[in-house]
């Protein structure tokens, strides 16, 4: 697939501060609409893979990718980390899969269908929490560096907050525990909070101000406008984030090699 | 920006915040909370173009938008979400659109301001400075800045900025008014005045100016004007905080003007008012006092007129016309009686407790 001219420049930008080429492929099987791995212990290139098959260009989501590389090699290589998720977060999941009222005790879930259950949420959760905050970021220095690719990334929003509103329905919330729930949902709501204001559009924001959960959500606002927009602020912000939902220490921050 | 399209989604009711509803209407399913949170989360939809459909079921509520023609801007969203009072998102907003249109004086404008209510002054000062070199005659941002610069403290600043307001724009109410406050603040009393008179005149119902003007003319010891000028205030809106200061002032006007007219610090036609009510009251229950002193309280939001000796009052709960004072020491007699430790706002206290020996006195014959 032909990238566009903005998205060849960004992936330049990201080999000349990296010192390794990138490498961009195809992969179908992806779950989300593109992902990075990283060059590490001597892997000759950064690999970008996205999904051909999410109906729309990849221009925004490879550009994306490459501004959370970017965000980190602006840091010091001493003050560079890598988000991983605990065993502690994912057992804790676990522990309230199996409590009282749960949806494995109500269904009489197999052990194959919870451990499912409890990795999908957990792994989301923890990507959502990783990915968020400091995406809101990368986005402000898309729009505001790479205006040809603001349709792409209009078009993203949207389409991810049409998707993020599904978790408001009765389905989801009695599927996910609570504090799993209220963590995503706080989230989302941030995240429409951000592009309602970007887009001048309210209605995607309108539904979480409804919820419980919507003070959390200005919270999560409220912080991520207080601590500076600094790529070594940002294990700081996820920090913060993570402490307001009650995530500390589902995930730690190990050193990036 | 891109075209909106039809948005969908379905909110489960176990997720709705009651509290946000009125008291009676919390009650998840009852008809009364369908109703009220049909109203709430249309009111979210409100100024953003476009319709939103509705429906409150037993287990969830399905809401459909449907597009309008108009396109809603990114300011105009910022500047609804000031209007709420959602100053962090407001803010983000803000900042964003300042960095692909470092030039707009309307987004500098916003966030500066934004930042100034917020306390944020040093980088209010700075935006708001930065719209004003950009658009020398945006009177609205000049304001903002003497704001900000008041806030810090740095009046001479500010009185610099409302003057350039005022000079550009004479028939800005909220230039005059920004303009005569400060030169207030700094001792300027009869230019304030004429500069806040100046304000009441170009609009008559802005309390903030007749607020301005009544402290104004008190500086300047024109008692009569500020009591005028305080009397208007609370005719505006008698229910707002501005209103009770206003209330309070005038009172303590009256009580200036009222113990100027006495010999020896004792009014002795308020002693006789205040010998009369213990005798009245003496008579009556708690409960029927209670009834006079609070009606003449309400009569009283407005300033009862002491100073005036004409009997004009009437009281349902009382037959007869009273004066101004006579009304306010049956209040004071009453309030003793009822609470003792009370604030009247009306210092009658040498005169009650000279009633109070006399009445005592004359129990005892």
């Amino acid at each position: 697939m032909e990238l566009r001219e903005t998205t060849r420049l960004i992936i330049s930008q990201v080999e000349k501060v990296t010192g390794i080429p990138v490498h961009v492929a195809e992969e179908r099987s992806l779950k989300t609409l593109a992902v990075v791995r990283m060059a590490r212990e001597g892997a000759p290139a950064h690999v970008i893979a996205f999904n051909p098959t999410a109906n729309m260009a990849p221009d925004y989501h490879i550009s994306c990718e490459c501004g959370f590389m970017l965000r980190l090699y602006a840091c010091p290589l001493e003050a560079r980390r890598k988000f991983v998720a605990t065993p502690q977060g994912r057992r804790e999941v676990e522990t309230m899969l199996k409590g009282p009222n749960s949806v494995v005790v109500k269904m009489r879930l197999p052990a194959s269908m919870q451990n499912q259950l409890r990795d999908q949420l957990f792994d989301g959760l923890m990507l959502q929490l990783r990915s968020m905050a400091i995406g809101m970021r990368v986005d402000r220095w898309l729009r505001r560096d790479y205006p040809d690719l603001n349709t792409l990334q209009e078009a993203s929003a949207r389409k991810q907050m049409q998707d993020n509103s599904q978790a408001l329905g009765p389905e989801v919330q009695q599927m996910a525990p609570e504090k799993i729930y209220r963590a995503n949902v706080a989230m989302n709501g941030a995240f429409a909070s951000f592009w309602s204001g970007i887009l001048g559009d309210g209605r995607f924001v309108a539904p979480y101000k409804a919820t419980k959960h919507w003070s959390l959500s200005a919270r999560l606002l409220e912080i991520e406008s207080q601590i500076p927009d600094n790529p070594t602020e940002d294990f700081r912000l996820v920090d913060e984030w993570a402490r307001e939902c009650g995530l500390t220490g589902w995930y730690a921050w190990e050193p990036y090699e | 920006m891109s075209k909106q399209e039809e948005y969908h989604y379905t909110l489960s009711l176990e997720n709705f915040d009651v509290s946000l509803l009125p008291q009676d209407a919390r009650t998840l399913g009852t008809p009364a909370f369908r109703e009220a949170a049909g109203r709430f989360l249309q009111g979210h939809f409100e100024g953003f173009g476009g319709r939103a459909t509705i429906a409150v079921s037993s287990k969830q509520i399905e809401v459909h938008w449907t597009p309008s023609s108009e396109k809603a801007s990114p300011l105009a969203g910022a500047v609804s979400m000031l209007e709420k009072g959602e100053y962090a998102a407001a803010v983000m907003t803000l900042r964003f659109l300042l960095s692909v249109q470092p030039d707009d004086v309307e987004v500098l404008y916003n966030l500066g301001m934004a930042l100034s209510d917020t306390g944020q002054l040093d980088e209010a000062v700075s935006w708001l400075r930065r719209a004003v070199e950009l658009a020398p005659t945006f009177v609205e941002a000049r304001i903002a800045l003497g704001m900000a610069f008041q806030r810090q403290g740095k009046n001479a600043e500010a009185l610099d900025a409302f003057k350039e307001a005022v000079e550009q724009r004479p028939d800005y109410v909220s230039a005059q008014r920004n303009y005569g406050a400060c030169l207030l603040k700094m001792g300027h009393t009869q230019e304030a005045v004429e500069h806040l008179r100046k304000a009441t005149e170009l609009d008559s119902n802005d309390q903030r100016a007749w607020f301005g003007l009544a402290q104004a003319c008190e500086e300047a010891e024109d008692w009569k004007g500020a009591d005028e000028a305080y009397k208007r205030v609370i005719a505006l809106d008698e229910f707002n905080d501005i209103a009770e200061t206003a209330r309070q002032a005038r009172s303590r006007l009256a009580q200036g003007s009222f113990r100027q007219s006495g010999t020896a610090g004792v009014r002795m036609d308020a002693v006789m008012y205040c010998l009369g009510a213990l005798q009245r009251f003496g008579q009556m229950t708690p409960d029927e006092v209670k009834k006079i002193a609070y009606e003449i309280a309400m009569l009283g939001r407005t300033g009862l007129a002491v100073n005036d000796p004409a009997p004009k009052y009437r009281l349902k709960s009382m037959e007869g016309e009273f004066s101004g004072l006579h009304l306010a020491c049956f209040m004071y007699v009453g309030f003793k009686q009822l609470m003792p430790d009370a604030d009247m706002g009306f210092d009658l206290a040498k005169e009650y407790v000279a009633a109070k020996v006399m009445h005592e006195a004359k129990g005892k014959k």
